[in-house]
């Protein structure tokens, strides 16, 4: 038998795992090589390190019992006062919902023209915009005039109602 | 209690009975804790992946399925909880010096209180057990827990297999591979 054949038959002989006759066969390999004695030593004082470092628990069986409960409650009322929104079924539903709303609504300011564009006509048909003083109290006094078809707009608004005047001159 | 009442205690612990689920939980807890610990290699991780384990358990009672034992069951949520803690560690910065001397002070003392008898034994075996868990942690999850399995609970390879979800032949080659790389490790290390 080989060294390495050996290494593997030490492996299951250590697990009860080596049928008798190989276990016997291993038994006179390890009585003529040292190098393997001494790897079978070595191998057998893992479980015995092992078997040490588990030892016993501090935390007594109750203790952790107690632990456990608590925990199993915790988690009991976390699903009955959870929201709808946030049942397994309905979550990943919720989320990509709301992501589509915001892309749309990010969209749509993206592409928007500013509000100072909006008040020069820009994006109407409005090529121009002006503000007019006048006498009247309590009044404000608009011009629209728009470049592509001559029109102009004149919208007067105070507290009594507003009025428009359309001149296509 | 006895493991013949355990299939009775199964039973209404999945019908919602906490009290039939707590005298399983004081029936395997010693076994339990023992395989976590061994697996991260401190206590107090150990004791927290026991109590997520039986946490689990109660979770998923209703998945049980009565053909195979309840504690290669139990056994199988311990190590799969104990893989994802092992793999959230490995991915998280290393622990510092500090940490590390600590964790290895906490060996050297549990030792020495586990071996009272004798000295020589006791300083000889808490050296060996520093290098062991350094070593231990170049082991893979699945190598680890598979020699866990056996050298601390003595399970069968066909338990193993089952705990583990994977063939006989796998759990030999396992066995064998993480002795291999341990005593290496170890050879390294000292």
């Amino acid at each position: 038998m080989n060294c390495s054949k050996a290494k593997k038959w030490m492996s299951l002989a250590m697990d009860n795992e080596l049928d008798p006759s190989r276990r016997s066969d291993l038994g006179s390999h390890l009585a003529d090589c040292p190098a393997c004695r001494a790897q079978n030593q070595a191998w057998s004082q893992f479980g015995e390190v092992l078997r040490d470092g588990a030892g016993e628990s501090d935390m007594t069986a109750e203790a952790m019992w107690q632990a456990v409960q608590r925990d199993i409650r915790v988690g009991a009322g976390r699903v009955e006062t959870a929201p709808a929104w946030v049942w397994p079924g309905l979550f990943p539903r919720t989320v990509i919902v709301t992501a589509c709303l915001a892309l749309i609504c990010a969209g749509v300011l993206w592409f928007a023209p500013p509000a100072g564009d909006m008040e020069n006509g820009a994006g109407s048909g409005m090529a121009g915009v002006e503000s007019v003083e006048t006498d009247l109290s309590e009044a404000t006094l608009i011009v629209y005039k728009d470049e592509a078809t001559g029109a102009v707009v004149v919208w007067v608004s105070g507290d009594n109602g507003s009025a428009s005047l359309n001149d296509h001159s | 209690m006895s493991e013949h009442e355990v299939p009775r205690l199964v039973k209404l612990a999945r019908n919602g009975d906490q009290d039939a689920f707590g005298e399983l939980v004081c029936m395997y807890h010693e076994r339990v804790v023992a395989v976590t610990r061994s697996i991260v290699g401190n206590h107090e991780d150990g004791c927290d992946l026991a109590q997520q384990t039986w946490v689990k358990a109660w979770n998923k009672l209703d998945t049980f399925k009565a053909q195979s034992k309840f504690y290669t069951w139990i056994y199988r949520i311990a190590t799969l909880t104990c893989i994802d803690f092992l793999r959230k560690r490995k991915s998280q910065p290393a622990s510092t010096g500090r940490e590390e001397d600590a964790r290895e002070m906490e060996w050297v003392e549990s030792m020495r209180a586990a071996r009272t008898d004798r000295p020589d034994v006791r300083a000889g075996l808490s050296e060996i057990r520093v290098r062991f868990d350094k070593a231990l942690e170049h082991l893979s999850p699945e190598h680890r827990m598979a020699l866990v399995l056996r050298e601390v609970e003595g399970l069968s390879y066909e338990e193993i297999a089952t705990a583990m979800k994977c063939r006989k032949g796998t759990v030999m080659s396992r066995l064998f591979h993480a002795r291999r790389k341990l005593q290496e490790h170890m050879k390294e290390l000292s």
